[in-house]
């Protein structure tokens, strides 16, 4: 008796989830279960075909797909887009900005570099002349004439 | 030479992804059935398959191609249904079903009253070919068993799919179906009688 295939056995070979065991072969009782399982199948699958829907259902459904198709959809990839235009915009004008500041660093550094150079080269000058001044004989003033 | 032509020409024509009609209006017959049977009203089918309809849309895109459409979109018509009144009242009524369930959900087990089928082969034949006492017999199971009856008889799926469709695992499926089963024999045993009047209201096939 306990050789019998279960009844989950038999329903799963019914529904063809399993092939055909050696068992149901040798064992009547089972080759009978199962043949009744498939029975009991087929007249559910007949009688659960009951409900047609109407057509305007499938017309509300179709006419409901359109508009929904016609709708813009909420969510789309544009605004992701903005957001990688503007980091690469961000790097380039940060590129940009650095550039100049360093421009403008390396300009004003030469500028005050040579007005530097000028200034202490004004005074070197001024020196020299000063010590050459210095060195020179003193002319005596002319004789002047007694009348 | 066709079937050439066919070959060549396949790559060039671009591969048009079917849209959301393609794969939903066909099975539009089906998810009715399914839904009118569930909630046993055509009225609240037709609700209940338009909202499954505009989830479904809504949510296309989170559908992954080349997967089960079909089991995809039934597994919405089923969470649309148990969230729905018809379904909710469902829930209350079978609340004692569920329970019994619970313990079911182990895995397969032995029906005995299943295998030991008393009645003749000729009764038998002559209660399955009563269409209405077939349907006498579905309509008096508890949702969780005509669902998958449902299911795996009238929309002939595999476990797997059942699975996927009523999130459960396959030996729940299985020992559902058997209890499915037993159940639509003992109600089917109490109700059909030979020469029954199988008139019923509704839309009928």
């Amino acid at each position: 008796m306990s050789d019998h295939l279960t009844s989950t056995v038999l329903n799963s070979l019914a529904d063809g989830e399993l092939s055909a065991d050696q068992r149901l072969a040798d064992c009547p009782h089972c080759t009978s279960t199962a043949l009744t399982q498939s029975l009991l199948k087929s007249a559910t699958f007949r009688a659960g075909h009951r409900y047609t829907p109407p057509a305007a259902l499938r017309e509300r459904l179709a006419h409901l797909s359109a508009q929904e198709a016609s709708r813009p959809h909420p969510k789309s990839p544009v605004p992701e887009r903005p957001a990688r235009n503007f980091s690469s915009w961000g790097w380039a004008t940060a590129v940009a900005m650095l550039l100049l500041f360093a421009t403008l660093f390396l300009v004003q550094r030469n500028t005050q570099r040579a007005s530097a150079n000028a200034a202490l080269t004004a005074e070197v000058a001024d020196l020299h002349i000063a010590r050459l001044a210095a060195n020179a004989p003193r002319r005596s003033s002319p004789p002047t004439a007694t009348p | 030479m066709a079937l050439l032509h066919w070959e060549r020409a396949a790559p060039t024509s671009s591969p048009q992804t079917p849209t959301f009609e393609d794969l939903a209006l066909p099975l539009l017959p089906s998810l009715y059935n399914v839904a009118a049977w569930l909630a046993r009203n055509p009225a609240d089918a037709e609700d209940l398959v338009q909202e499954t309809f505009l989830k479904s849309l809504r949510g296309f895109d989170t559908f992954e191609p080349n997967t089960n459409f079909k089991a995809w979109i039934f597994r919405i018509l089923r969470n649309t249904y148990l969230t729905s009144r018809s379904g909710l009242a469902a829930k209350r009524t079978v609340a004692l079903e569920d329970e019994l369930e619970a313990h079911d959900d182990s895995g397969p087990r032995l029906y005995p009253e299943a295998a030991i089928d008393h009645r003749t082969p000729e009764l038998n034949l002559m209660q399955l070919n009563d269409r209405a006492a077939m349907q006498t017999a579905m309509d008096e199971l508890p949702s969780p068993l005509l669902e998958v009856l449902l299911l795996c008889d009238v929309e002939e799926m595999k476990y797997k799919e059942i699975a996927s469709v009523l999130e459960i695992p396959i030996g729940t499926v299985m020992s559902r179906i058997a209890r499915a089963r037993t159940t639509l024999r003992r109600n089917l045993q109490l109700h059909a009688t030979p020469g029954r009047d199988s008139s019923e209201k509704g839309t009928r096939l």
